[in-house]
């Protein structure tokens, strides 16, 4: 088999067998006997090649293209893009490899490998099970200077030092079985403190077909390297603690990629995103190549609004269903307002006090389909919680859930309204007021006036100006009625 | 190509060497392509390896020829696990081996291709005996490997990782 095609050759098999499976499970009924065999074949490849660490056998390979390419044509491939994608790539793969044996160009192979000789990088050189067997060999402190050497030679030889001391080196290949059991957990796997030095082999293809993962103070480094080989993620989460700010990042350029690299990506969510660096504000964000992201979780407590600003106004929405924003700075709601037509889910935090009601309005009035809503500090003292109350009764009919917190200027008139449309359906209701100028006694017979059919779960926090802070939980205080 | 006991191995720059089948079936990829084609009057082409890489890797398995043979896959973590622990390398085996980084490294990945589990052992321990015992400045100058760390970042990879080695 063509040792330099080998990358090729994998990433076709892993991205054929996760799009048959998507395929699978997202068209319905899918009785095709043709595809299902494909996907097996695909899946028996795929364990082959983990079990003999990446070595093929190229008869049946060879096979397996033949039927993949004579299948989808006969199969008709309008009936999905997700085949008609895999015929593609099938058709190209096969065409690269009849070029490099019919040219005999064995050469190209070794004139290859002679060019990284050139730079004597073992690590660009050498197939990661070979890096393995030579690092095996060596003792902690001959690992240790190995770390010392370059980003690259950091990753792999920490790994390798953190392995050797947490795991009895009589396993020839924890580090293997550690890539390996990634690759088939399609959890969420969450790695705090990422240094490029610490946790992974990232020069390693077999992170492929990782679906989820989730990290947490990563180095920009390991971030950079985990996005390029990471192409089928579904969900990426990213999150970093204040005292880690100088140190880690994921940074808009960053961003991008992973968002034009993974194709299906559904779920993003980032706490942080580095800013710091200015030249790299005006090459960013492009979100709108992402058709596939159904959910947004984005935080920034420290600051650079205008990059969030830009990002949300550059991007559309139109597939999203789930948003999540903290922070997002003035105008970049309004703008988000006008694409977002699908959400089910919106929650806003705002310390700055940048946001208006009437952004808060137009996303509702844009979303008809919305059932849940969590504002919280909005801390302008002119926002008013009581329009955002009435905007809700006058463009949805769907909501079941709201959660106000630190909400003002909330009216008595509001409430009732509110309750009135919704009080039937609601299923959670949680308030924290502030400058609610109402006892609880009025806040009681409000409440008394309706019927909470569905309510399972129920928090009002009364933080009165008048009154100081005092807190009131119905619940606590015998307001069963609210249970019905 | 077999002719009573004899194999014809062709290298990717087209080179042809007559082996004894015995020596051939030392790789595990030679023994498997024997067994599924039968007798074959057609040279096996061995697209991956050059002929000067090709002689040296016959070479070796002439001289262990006469070795156990290569145990089965499903045996052969265990076999690893034992050979792990051995660090001792042959005279003969340290003589063959002595050469220059270029041919040595292409010895390895010829014997990673053909499957050949003792050969790829000795490449790889060799390559760690002469990382061994070296600090970093020395071992980037062996591979001419370039140091893009600035000297905050070396301080504080050091840092992260002298835990490990004082443990």
């Amino acid at each position: 088999m063509l040792q330099s095609s080998h990358t090729s050759i994998e990433k076709f098999i892993f991205s054929a067998s996760y799009k048959l499976t998507l395929y699978i499970t997202h068209i319905p009924n899918t009785e095709n006997s043709t595809i299902l065999k494909l996907h097996s074949m695909y899946s028996k490849m795929i364990d082959n090649m983990l079990m003999q660490y990446h070595s093929f056998n190229s008869a049946e390979f060879n096979e397996l293209m033949k039927f993949t390419i004579s299948s989808l044509r006969s199969i008709n491939v309008s009936c999905g893009e997700i085949l008609e994608e895999i015929l593609i790539e099938a058709s190209s793969l096969q065409l690269e490899l009849n070029n490099i044996h019919e040219s005999r160009k064995c050469d190209f192979i070794n004139n290859e490998h002679k060019t990284f000789l050139v730079s004597s990088n073992l690590i660009s050189f050498f197939p990661s099970e070979i890096l393995l067997l030579i690092l095996k060999n060596l003792s902690k402190i001959d690992l240790f200077e190995l770390s010392l050497l370059n980003w690259h030679w950091s990753f792999v030889a920490s790994e390798m030092l953190y392995k050797k001391i947490r795991v009895s080196f009589e396993d020839p290949y924890p580090l293997y079985k550690l890539i390996k059991c990634l690759k088939f957990n399609e959890g969420y796997h969450t790695y705090n403190n990422i240094y490029p030095s610490k946790r992974f082999l990232c020069t390693d293809l077999t992170l492929f077909s990782l679906l989820k993962i989730g990290l947490t103070n990563a180095h920009k480094t390991c971030v950079n390297i985990l996005i390029a080989l990471l192409p089928n993620l579904i969900a990426f989460s990213f999150t970093s603690s204040l005292d880690h700010y100088n140190k880690v990042g994921l940074d808009s350029i960053q961003l991008n990629c992973l968002l034009k690299n993974c194709k299906n990506l559904a779920t993003v969510s980032l706490d942080y995103l580095d800013v710091s660096d200015e030249r790299n504000h005006e090459k960013l964000l492009y979100l709108d190549n992402v058709k596939s992201l159904r959910e947004l979780h984005l935080k920034q407590f420290a600051g650079y609004p205008l990059i969030i600003k830009t990002f949300l106004i550059n991007s559309s929405f139109s597939s999203l269903t789930k948003l999540d924003l903290t922070n997002p700075g003035s105008d970049a709601l309004l703008s988000i307002s006008k694409t977002v037509k699908n959400l089910r889910a919106f929650s806003l935090c705002d310390y700055r006090g940048n946001v208006n009601e009437q952004e808060v309005i137009e996303v509702i009035k844009n979303s008809v389909n919305l059932i849940s809503i969590r504002l919280e500090f909005l801390s302008s003292p002119r926002f008013n919680f009581d329009l955002v109350l009435l905007g809700l009764c006058d463009y949805n009919q769907n909501l079941t859930s709201i959660t106000l917190i630190g909400a003002r200027k909330v009216t008595s008139y509001g409430l009732e309204t509110f309750f009135y449309n919704f009080s039937k359906n609601l299923k959670i209701f949680n308030f924290i007021l502030f400058g609610f100028d109402m006892t609880e006694q009025i806040m009681r017979n409000i409440l008394k006036k309706f019927k909470f059919k569905n309510l399972n779960s129920f928090e009002l926090n009364l933080a009165s100006q008048k009154y100081g802070l005092e807190q009131i939980k119905y619940f606590d205080n015998g307001s069963s009625q609210l249970r019905c | 190509m077999v002719v009573s006991s004899k194999v014809i191995l062709s290298s990717s720059d087209a080179q042809s060497f007559t082996v004894e089948k015995k020596v051939a079936e030392r790789s595990i990829l030679l023994k498997n392509m024997l067994e599924d084609i039968g007798d074959s009057e057609e040279p096996i082409p061995l697209p991956n390896v050059s002929g000067k890489v090709l002689k040296k890797v016959i070479e070796y398995c002439e001289h262990h020829k006469d070795d156990d043979p290569a145990p089965a896959e499903e045996e052969r973590e265990v076999f690893d696990n034992a050979r792990s622990r051995n660090d001792e390398i042959s005279e003969w085996d340290g003589t063959f081996i002595t050469c220059e980084n270029e041919e040595l490294f292409e010895i390895i990945l010829a014997a990673n291709y053909l499957d050949i589990k003792p050969l790829l052992d000795l490449g790889c321990k060799t390559v760690a005996n002469m990382i061994r015992g070296k600090n970093a400045e020395q071992i980037r100058e062996l591979f001419n490997i370039e140091n893009d760390f600035t000297p905050e970042e070396e301080e504080q990879i050091r840092r992260e990782n002298e835990w490990a080695v004082d443990a």
